[in-house]
């Protein structure tokens, strides 16, 4: 038998578990090699997504980690990307409808998202000044940070309810300057679309406040006062980072 | 560029632990390049205050020696930039494979020890060498089976150093693990290994899960059977680094520093402990 034969039957016996008489190879050991991968790829996923791990029952847990073990290809030679594998695996498998979890891949999704946001490469991080005007100054988000929007509140209870109402949950993950751990502040729609107004048009925190109450159909004075609030709040938790100086602002 | 002590595997679950540590207390830091390339944050810190502390040794995962598939040019020259970022002394690989039908397992699966793997491997060895421009080191691995093998182990590992003009990375504790799961006398196996290319050691615990199986965990102490076979090796070879892997079982870091100090004091005795010189 060819080494391309024979390496292929055995990785496949320890996918699948599934022992292989055609290999000439003690079919004992051969187990232990099946056994000791999954062992090894479950300790992984579980440390992974241990939400979904817990929240799942284990009979589904497993059925999960077996189906992706056989018929998902990991694609990275990078053990800490491979959960990102897992998580593009429940969304074409389509895990949600055949376990009856609609959740599920958001779930999936915010859990990966912080082991990706905590190894992320160092963004540059442009120079900024901590005092200015709130409302006025042109702000500088984190650039260690990404807005996402759930269909599900993945994020907002724990223990995770067991049903959840379908809806746009926008959420802030960055990672925080001081100690590069992981944040999550959840956001209305509405600020949700200041902050991307802010990062993306380069708009002051008014101008941002007052192009999105119009488009939402807000009342200007009120809609000021509670951005006001909101993004001071951003600022002490280093979403924001502070005022782009005057050199920044050309940019 | 000499380099020989005791050094340890630079984990994260104890890295500011061994960050803590005198200079002296440690020769040197052995890291898995595909747990710190390519990252930020918290850990490129900790990764950056070590390599600026200790001087650093790199044993991957996924280079796949073994594999059918081509090799993996993006992942070699993103490992290639790191060498180039980290400057290490030694990058050693798994005589194995990880990976196969384009996924990859993330375990060190037995490549057959067969004519024609001796063959695909040394070409994949020499073509990594190349590429990286230095001479890479490949380590004899604990198998628990063996597939329809044309030779014995140590000639499999004879040839692939000799036909690549690669380097040993010697881990004692595979040796010993091997030799129990397979039956065969340790000592025996190691006059058979070309003990002048070795350029570095491996140590290690394992665990014994049956009457007739052991499997190297490396999350537990080191044996005193591993010790004897260690010092052997250390009567029979040149000064070369010696490293204490740890991966698993974390708790007891003054444990883990005993065991350093019991391997230094066997380095000790045999060998002339000199300092890293540049």
């Amino acid at each position: 038998m060819s080494l391309a034969s024979v390496t292929e039957r055995f990785s496949r016996c320890c996918r699948s578990g599934k022992l292989d008489s055609s290999l000439r190879v003690d079919q004992e050991r051969l187990k232990v090699y099946a056994e000791l991968f999954r062992r090894s790829m479950m300790a992984v996923l579980e440390r992974a997504f241990p939400l979904i791990y817990h929240h799942l029952q284990t009979n589904l847990w497993n059925e999960i980690v077996d189906a992706f073990l056989i018929h998902e290809d990991c694609s990275s030679p990078i053990l800490w990307r491979m959960p990102q594998d897992f998580v593009l695996f429940i969304q074409k498998q389509r895990w949600e409808d055949r376990l009856n979890i609609p959740y599920l891949f958001d779930l999936a999704h915010f859990e990966w998202l912080e082991i990706e946001m905590f190894m992320m490469l160092d963004q540059p991080r442009p120079a900024v000044q901590r005092d200015g005007l709130i409302l006025d100054g042109l702000l500088c988000l984190n650039p260690e940070s990404r807005i996402v929007v759930y269909s599900y509140p993945v994020f907002e209870k724990k223990p995770l309810p067991r049903s959840m109402q379908k809806g746009s949950y926008p959420l802030l993950v960055f990672r925080d300057t001081e100690n590069q751990g992981v944040r999550f502040i959840a956001l209305s729609l509405f600020f949700k679309e200041v902050l991307e107004q802010i990062r993306d048009q380069n708009m002051s925190g008014r101008e941002a406040l007052i192009f999105t109450s119009r488009k939402f159909n807000l009342e200007e004075v009120k809609v000021l006062l509670a951005g006001e609030n909101f993004l001071r709040d951003l600022l002490q938790q280093n979403a924001i980072l502070g005022f782009k100086s005057q050199s920044e602002q050309h940019l | 560029m000499v380099m020989h002590g005791v050094g340890l595997g630079f984990r994260k679950e104890i890295a500011e632990d061994i960050l803590a540590l005198e200079t002296h207390e440690l020769a040197f830091l052995e890291l898995a390049p595909e747990n710190w390339m390519r990252i930020g944050g918290r850990l490129r810190k900790l990764l950056l205050q070590a390599v600026e502390k200790f001087p650093i040794t790199c044993h991957g995962l996924s280079l796949s020696l073994g594999s059918p598939e081509p090799l993996d040019w993006g992942f070699i020259t993103q490992l290639k930039e790191f060498f180039v970022e980290v400057p290490i002394q030694v990058y050693s690989e798994h005589l194995s494979y990880s990976k196969c039908g384009n996924a990859h397992l993330y375990d060190l699966l037995p490549i057959p020890f067969t004519n024609e793997a001796v063959s695909h491997v040394s070409s994949r060895i020499r073509q990594v060498q190349e590429f990286l421009g230095r001479k890479i080191a490949i380590e004899n691995v604990s198998y628990y089976c063996s597939v329809d093998p044309e030779m014995e182990e140590a000639e499999f590992i004879s040839r692939v150093i000799k036909e690549s003009d690669c380097l040993l990375l010697l881990d004692i504790n595979n040796i010993y693990v091997n030799a129990f799961n397979h039956r065969y006398d340790p000592f025996e196996f190691l006059k058979k290994l070309p003990l002048d290319r070795v350029i570095n050691i491996h140590m290690a615990g394992h665990e014994k899960v049956s009457p007739s199986l052991i499997i190297d965990t490396h999350a537990s102490a080191i044996i005193d059977p591993v010790y004897e076979l260690f010092e052997w090796v250390v009567k029979h070879i040149r000064p070369v680094p010696v490293l204490l892997e740890r991966d698993f079982n974390f708790g007891d870091f003054e444990g883990i520093m005993k065991e350093v100090g019991m391997l230094k004091k066997i380095v000790k005795q045999h060998w002339v402990e000199e300092h890293v010189t540049c």
